[in-house]
């Protein structure tokens, strides 16, 4: 029980940082984990032992949290019909190429089966990939370091892609960064593009859905 | 009050994450459970059978509370820390390089067709 008391407390912690220092690196899930990484690291805990004090609670809203992404998809919906093809488009393309690049990157140095499924769902929002990870046969703890690095990549070097190959579009900005780089990238968008993000956290939610209904059934060609 | 209505609207979006799940094992699917409750619950708002009212406080704290639900999950990175410092580069590079090519596609694709659809709004 101590450890869900303190979870809750260093989670809020974290949030007030993020508030007071908006940044991809300052989010509350990463600095939160990194936190409890050294934790552990120090006082010789294992992760198997924090999970099962009390940690394992938390998951169980983890489900329930994903059927609720349907409320903003759902009040959302006018922006979701409107731009439909190209969000959907956008996601699938973006769905097979990271499959693709997964697969062949992957193979060529090297890294086993599981390893290359855990890469796979790096373009979905967290509490996504992490299901789909464990569906795929992936190693869910590995995936969400991945997602985060796909998230920090995007908000970053997002705005130069996009400005190197002209694209001014809303539709564009929001579709782009809510697929390749999920919750982190559609922040970087909220600070002055509102209406991109509003898309790309459209694109977010349905990349995470194309994804999940996709991927399980492809990836038994690649691996 | 407050607090109990959002308790309840989580609830019952749990037995829905639940009803996904078994949607998912009896037609065998490969889909998570969660992701096939999500769809359920897309299709009762839109098809009016549940109001949207009846979850929405609820499933919106459930949404801005994700980050700590994902913090038991996230964690687990320490079993792995040889595996990165061995396999590190390599990875990150990976990751980087798909990220970057996955956002440059979609971002590209979907922008020009935003603009034919204008010319063509245009056009008549």
């Amino acid at each position: 029980m101590g450890w869900i008391v303190i979870t809750v407390f260093v989670y809020f912690l974290a949030v007030k940082i993020n508030e007071k220092a908006s940044s991809p690196f300052t989010l509350p899930v990463l600095t939160t984990t990194a936190f409890f990484v050294v934790l552990f690291s120090l006082t010789g805990t294992s992760h198997k032992e924090y999970v099962g004090s009390g940690a394992k609670w938390l998951s169980l809203f983890l489900n329930a949290s994903i059927v609720a992404l349907a409320i903003p998809l759902y009040n959302q919906r006018r922006l979701l019909k409107t731009h439909f093809f190209s969000i959907l488009l956008g996601s699938c393309l973006g769905i097979l190429l990271t499959v693709l690049i997964a697969v062949l990157a992957g193979k060529s140095i090297g890294l086993s089966n599981s390893i290359i499924a855990s890469i796979i769902p790096q373009l979905t929002t967290m509490p996504i990939a992490l299901a789909l990870s464990g569906k795929i046969e992936g190693i869910p703890a590995i995936t969400a370091a991945f997602v985060v690095i796909a998230g920090i990549t995007g908000a970053i070097a997002g705005p130069i892609i996009m400005r190197i190959l002209r694209v001014k579009s809303t539709i564009g900005r929001g579709v782009g960064m809510g697929c390749a780089s999920h919750i982190i990238g559609v922040s970087q968008l909220l600070k002055n593009e509102k209406e991109a993000a509003a898309i790309g956290s459209v694109t977010m939610i349905a990349t995470g859905i194309t994804a999940s209904f996709i991927i399980p059934y492809i990836i038994g060609y690649f691996l | 009050m407050k607090w109990m209505v959002m308790a309840l609207q989580a609830g019952v979006l749990y037995v829905i994450s639940l009803v996904g799940n078994q949607i998912a094992d009896w037609l065998n699917l490969s889909i998570p459970g969660s992701l096939i409750g999500m769809i359920l619950l897309f299709i009762l708002l839109t098809t009016g059978i549940l109001p949207s009212k009846w979850v929405e406080m609820g499933a919106l704290k459930l949404v801005a509370f994700m980050p700590l639900f994902l913090i038991p999950a996230t964690t687990g990175v320490i079993d792995y820390g040889a595996f990165f410092l061995q396999e590190g580069i390599g990875l990150v590079v990976v990751i980087i390089g798909s990220t970057l090519m996955t956002l440059a596609v979609s971002a590209f694709v979907s922008d020009r067709l935003a603009r034919k659809e204008e010319q063509q709004w245009d056009g008549s």
